[in-house]
């Protein structure tokens, strides 16, 4: 982390190599949050560079003691509101849910013998039929790792409709499983 | 009330732990700098300025040693080209000019086949896209 906040520091100055070496180290999480939520490839691709010319341009700006990456989620969002229009509508439109309000916020470590290959194929397949927004708070949450209340300042969105989302996408990803199970019982 | 089963929550959270990473597109971080990095300025080059002026000494010449050659002819070889010039103008409908445009227009396009070779072999932007 010193080295990001050291290579932050000097891509603020301007040094390009510096700033490079922060593509270098985001640039697969940036892309996979712009395909997770575009779905298109080439459009993800074209996001994803127009979310690091963004950064870039508005690096001086940065304060060293905020998260990196949130802001630079925060752009990716942000680019994915402006092309997406139904994405923000879909977030705003999230009526609070109580029960999502007292959602922890740790992450477990499990083994991977409780899932069989055919229900994780199953799963990944119904993450990806998740309507966009739910897919983009998703992809915070578990793939990059975030807490809610990062989430919330990536997304521009309150916490409790942050909490609201990925309740939400869980409960869908549970009636999916449910399914499975039913099907192959 | 919630009533979830733990195991399948876990389930859920390991599906959403293990969805593969897609891999960069080739060229991504490249392509990424490409578009942050400054654009070179356009400057003037040795050849850029060479080149035309080696193109107008040339022209300069030519023009020079026609006017030196008409002005120091023997006043009879002058007289012999203007009757030649008279004659020419009675019979120019004798003459294949089918085949001299076709060879005029095949020597400019050699002419501009020459020059985009030399551009390509020093490896130059071809002087049609570049602008000033």
């Amino acid at each position: 982390m010193t080295n990001e906040r050291q290579l932050i520091a000097r891509a603020q100055k301007g040094d390009t190599a510096a700033f490079e070496g922060l593509v270098n180290s985001h640039a697969q999480y940036v892309y996979n949050l712009a395909l997770r939520v575009v779905r298109d490839p080439y459009e993800a691709e074209d996001l994803s560079q127009e979310a690091f010319l963004r950064a870039w341009r508005s690096l001086p700006s940065f304060r060293l003691e905020a998260q990196f990456s949130t802001w630079l989620y925060r752009i990716v969002t942000n680019l994915c509101y402006n092309r997406l229009p139904r994405l923000k509508r879909e977030l705003d439109d999230l009526t609070l849910e109580e029960d999502a309000l007292d959602l922890p916020d740790n992450r477990q470590n499990m083994e991977s013998g409780l899932l069989s290959k055919e229900m994780k194929f199953h799963l990944h397949k119904a993450i990806d039929t998740l309507p966009q927004s739910y897919r983009l708070l998703i992809t915070l949450r578990h793939v990059q790792a975030m807490s809610y209340t990062e989430i919330a300042q990536a997304t521009g969105m309150p916490l409790g409709t942050v909490k609201t989302g990925i309740f939400r996408a869980r409960s869908l990803l549970r009636d999916a499983l449910q399914e499975y199970e039913v099907s192959n019982a | 009330m919630r009533d979830f089963n733990p195991q399948i929550d876990m389930q859920i959270d390991l599906a959403l732990n293990t969805y593969p990473l897609a891999p960069l597109p080739p060229g991504f971080i490249k392509h990424t700098m490409g578009r942050i990095l400054p654009k070179p300025r356009f400057h003037l080059e040795f050849l850029d300025l060479a080149l035309p002026a080696f193109i107008i000494f040339f022209v300069v010449i030519i023009i020079g040693l026609g006017f030196w050659l008409v002005s120091s002819l023997n006043p009879i070889w002058l007289l012999e080209l203007q009757v030649r010039g008279q004659w020419f103008a009675r019979n120019m409908n004798l003459f294949p000019w089918g085949l001299f445009t076709f060879v005029g227009f095949a020597g400019v396009c050699i002419f501009l086949l020459f020059g985009l070779g030399l551009a390509l072999a020093l490896d130059r932007p071809i002087p049609l896209r570049r602008s000033f």
